[in-house]
């Protein structure tokens, strides 16, 4: 049994609750109000905060819809001068794209001068050009080779092949030779096939050493001014 | 701290009204109504059991009420519940015409059936059941054996005072409380309840004090020095001259063993007529007078127009010494 200090009062279950493991005296009773009233102050509570929390959302939303309507104006304007931009933009571009074109025709266009000396300088002298065809990204050429027998003939017509294949703007084995047939005694006629790679551009040295001085100019001039050639 | 009736927090009388109709038009609903209010309420209840009848008491607000309900005959005997599905049908529908749910019972036993005595010489600050030992049980002359005797030490004065059971009679009485499917929360006795009550009264602690009280078949005399009982005796004399000289007899000798010149003040719980023809029981020449007859606490009736309803001057000093929750 439990020491406990006698109390003023009496309760004969004491013994009883002790015996059965409980303790000597039962709970203390909770009234209505001592139950509920701390769960209903902290209800009132939560409630309080999360209206004041919706009110200061209100007020926020209300505030930032003052400041959407000051800035509605603003943003059409801001819209107008986007789509402006935007035109302008593409307007831009388009000029831009078209002066490139124009600036790249302008210097793809081969020169005639300098097309005809490097012909010249590719030619041994044995070789007589009859005609030369151009094309974007061929030439085709006919002549004839002079040959004391046709061994010869062969050979000049191989060295007209090999200069032109060591030309930056010929691909390798980027000659080939169609025809070739003795025409008369020491004559050889050939047709020759000569592919170009457009995407090899002439340098200025390269124009000045061939004579297109102008071309070379021009090229000069259009790079200066920003134009990527 | 009590609980006011669900039905009652509902202030206004009109919205009572409505509740009540329509759970009478919906019974089905009744139940899960006394579950809620029995879930939220929680309320004390003293249940004053006497030979005769049940006293059943409870605050509501501040004001106290009771009702009372009778025995069928031969009940209760001695203290001791014969009847105890009677009893507990008993009480449940008196709790359940008085509107009381969420119950927790606090008993009061008749002065029957139930032992005492005042151990002298001990601090009751630092005393309590285990401190006695066979011998000392067999030295008071206790009737009750330690294995079967529910007993509690309560402080009466500067002394301890002992009052204990048969444990047959307390698991007795606490079937029937189980049997009304009821919570009980405490067991007090009549006696020390009424004395309690009693001793509200300051003027009583100094003095010597002859208490006078019905029993099941006689009358108590119970004789205080200082506010400790001294001698508790029980007379079976039916006629009322018979019973004057028999007290005035016993207190003398009292007196005369204790010795001292204390002025006597005499409570009389009994029945008014009895009160009437003791009257010359009372000396005022020896500075005697007469204490506890008119209280100024009362509970109130629930059924004021009962003539038979009337709480016994032994039941109001008892629930008056109830009034105090002492396990708040």
């Amino acid at each position: 049994m439990n020491r406990s200090p006698v109390r003023s009062e009496l309760d004969l279950l004491r013994q009883r609750r002790l015996e059965l493991g409980l303790t000597a005296n039962p709970p203390p009773l909770l009234s209505l109000q001592r139950l509920i009233l701390p769960s209903a102050a902290l209800g009132i509570v939560l409630v309080g905060i999360v209206v004041s929390l919706h009110a200061l959302a209100l007020k926020r939303e209300a505030a930032l819809q003052r400041q959407l309507g000051r800035w509605q104006p603003m943003e059409l304007e801001m819209n107008q001068l986007k789509a402006r931009l935007k035109r302008t933009d593409e307007r831009a571009k388009t000029l831009e794209s078209t002066t490139a074109g124009i600036a790249a025709r302008l210097v793809s266009i081969r020169s005639g001068s300098a097309f005809l000396e490097q012909l010249r300088r590719s030619t041994p002298e044995a070789v007589r050009l009859q005609s030369v065809e151009v094309q974007p990204a061929q030439v085709r050429l006919k002549g004839v080779a002079q040959s004391l027998g046709s061994i010869k003939g062969l050979r000049e017509i191989n060295a007209l092949m090999l200069n032109f294949e060591a030309l930056p703007g010929v691909p390798e084995a980027g000659a080939s030779l169609r025809l070739a047939k003795a025409e008369q005694e020491r004559l050889l006629s050939f047709n020759l096939d000569v592919q170009i790679d457009p995407a090899v551009k002439t340098t200025t040295d390269q124009l000045v050493d061939l004579g297109a001085i102008g071309l070379a100019r021009r090229l000069l001039l259009l790079r200066q001014l920003g134009f990527s050639l | 701290m009590f609980d006011t009736n669900l039905l009652d927090t509902l202030k206004n009388p009109v919205m009572s009204l409505l509740i009540a109709t329509f759970l009478t038009a919906n019974p089905q609903l009744q139940i899960l109504w006394f579950g809620l209010r029995r879930f939220i309420t929680v309320r004390r209840v003293i249940a004053l059991v006497s030979p005769h009848r049940l006293v059943c008491c409870w605050q509501e607000g501040t004001s106290w009420r009771w009702r009372s309900g009778r025995w069928p005959p031969e009940c209760v005997h001695k203290g001791v519940p014969l009847q105890r599905e009677a009893i507990a049908g008993l009480l449940a529908d008196l709790l359940l015409d008085c509107n009381l749910v969420g119950v927790q019972l606090e008993l009061v036993l008749p002065p029957e059936g139930v032992h005492w005595c005042v151990l002298e010489g001990l601090d009751p600050q630092q005393f309590n059941e285990a401190d006695l030992s066979a011998a000392d049980w067999l030295k008071l002359g206790w009737p009750l054996e330690a294995s079967n005797r529910y007993i509690s030490l309560c402080r009466c004065a500067d002394q301890a005072l002992v009052v204990g059971l048969p444990r047959s009679t307390l698991q007795a009485w606490i079937d029937v409380v189980e049997l009304a499917d009821l919570p009980l929360r405490r067991i007090d006795w009549v006696v020390t309840s009424a004395f309690r009550g009693l001793m509200l009264n300051p003027g009583l602690c100094s003095g010597d004090l002859a208490w006078v009280f019905p029993d099941e078949t006689g009358t108590r005399l119970v004789l205080f020095r200082g506010g400790v009982p001294e001698l508790d005796c029980f007379i079976n004399v039916d006629e009322m001259a018979l019973l004057s000289l028999e007290l005035r007899r016993r207190v003398a000798a009292w007196q005369t063993h204790v010795g001292g010149s204390l002025p006597l003040a005499w409570c009389l719980s009994l029945p008014h007529e009895s009160i009437q023809q003791l009257q010359g029981l009372i000396d005022p020449d020896r500075q005697e007078s007469v204490v506890g007859t008119a209280m100024s606490w009362s509970p109130i009736s629930l059924l004021p127009d009962c003539e038979e309803d009337e709480l016994s001057p032994l039941e109001r000093l008892a629930l008056l010494g109830m009034r105090e929750d002492i396990y708040t």
